[in-house]
């Protein structure tokens, strides 16, 4: 799985992880940076 | 020449319909069961099975009436790198705050664990995911997404499925949607998905609707209302992102009768379209504002009025 994170709203309030390109989880910034990390850690 | 819809026919009239000469005789039973001419059955009035036969089972019997459709094949998409392709260098139809669509397709979800699906993407470019309309299905959070991205700028609408479970029969988020968790489908296990979008308003939460058969979903997950760049449909994909070949969004699941239209059409004729829930082609439920539709029925991935060349990559055609 590639992830990516974005802005969900235009003003950046909300972002987005993609997931091979669909929206899987949203939140701060942070938190999807989050999301995306216990993710990567637990596939290693 | 259609036999009158009422009134007197005359036995000349049915020699002329066989077109047999006047002095022959003729038998409605043998009519009727195709010895002397095989009767369209098509026609919407024709004799029944069972003699004698009565003048009024001709009324408005039509020897000249079009072929009943008959849906012979759909097509499987197995979660493993098939999709349908379509491309075109003339765009069928744009993506924009100005032009309404609808998207109907019938759907059999077939995966047996945790799924996301990628249904059905259209846009300008096979480089990213940035430009195009799609509607998907994200397991996590058991939500359809329907969804018009421009220069990654996302105007759209989320709906959980489990919180719209008068529509889709299906009142908890766990398990995902899948073969063994379908909810509200017809007799064969099929699902009418119908999105439509009204161009004309500001916001996703009132431009999107979806529709589960006949009913549509009620309740938002979340919604966005970003800006809109227009942009052709020039690329299609249904069953995997637009960009990719085997992602974790290949859709596991059936499709048939994949119909876009030009115009949002009216919860009645969705439910026209639902057709009781005997999947049709467009000419047996709303051709009114069509632009093209997918019946698979050819074994291809042809659309109906040839306005994309569409192939199908490892995906399969199978027959009712």
């Amino acid at each position: 799985m590639e992830y990516s994170v974005e802005p969900y709203l235009e003003d950046k309030s909300v972002w987005e992880v993609l997931e091979d390109s669909l929206p899987v989880f949203w939140g701060t910034e942070e938190e999807c940076h989050e999301y995306v990390n216990n993710i990567t850690n637990n596939e290693l | 020449m259609a036999l009158t819809g009422s009134g007197q026919i005359k036995f000349s009239d049915l020699n002329n319909e066989f077109g047999l000469a006047a002095e022959r005789e003729i038998s409605i039973t043998s009519a009727a069961t195709g010895v002397i001419a095989a009767i369209n059955t098509n026609s919407a009035s024709y004799p029944n099975s069972t003699a004698p036969h009565a003048i009024s089972e001709w009324y408005g019997y039509d020897h000249d009436a079009a072929p009943a459709y008959s849906n012979t094949k759909f097509y499987r998409n197995d979660g493993t790198g098939d999709y349908v392709n379509g491309t075109t260098s003339t765009s069928p139809f744009s993506i924009s705050s100005s032009q309404d669509l609808t998207v109907s397709m019938w759907v059999r979800p077939q995966n047996t664990s945790t799924q996301n699906h990628m249904m059905i993407n259209f846009g300008n470019t096979n480089a990213n995911g940035n430009n195009r309309m799609f509607i998907s299905y994200t397991a996590n959070v058991n939500r359809i997404l329907t969804r018009y991205r421009s220069n990654s700028v996302n105007f759209d609408v989320q709906w959980a499925i489990h919180d719209n479970s008068t529509a889709t029969g299906i009142s908890s988020s766990t398990p995902a949607w899948s073969a063994s968790n379908r909810g509200n489908t017809n007799s064969d296990g099929w699902i009418m998905l119908t999105m439509t979008y009204d161009a004309s308003q500001s916001s996703g939460s009132n431009a999107f609707d979806l529709y589960w058969n006949t009913t549509a979903f009620t309740s938002q997950a979340t919604s966005a209302s970003g800006t809109r760049t227009t942009m052709d449909a020039t690329k299609l994909r249904i069953g995997e992102n637009l960009h990719l070949t085997d992602s974790g969004g290949n859709a596991h699941m059936d499709f048939d009768e994949i119909k876009i239209y030009n115009r949002v059409l009216s919860a009645s004729e969705i439910s026209t379209l639902y057709n009781s829930g005997t999947i049709a082609d467009s000419s047996q439920t709303v051709s009114s504002g069509l632009i093209t539709e997918w019946t698979f029925d050819g074994g291809n991935a042809n659309d109906s009025n040839s306005k994309y060349t569409g192939s199908i990559v490892n995906g399969t055609t199978v027959n009712y």
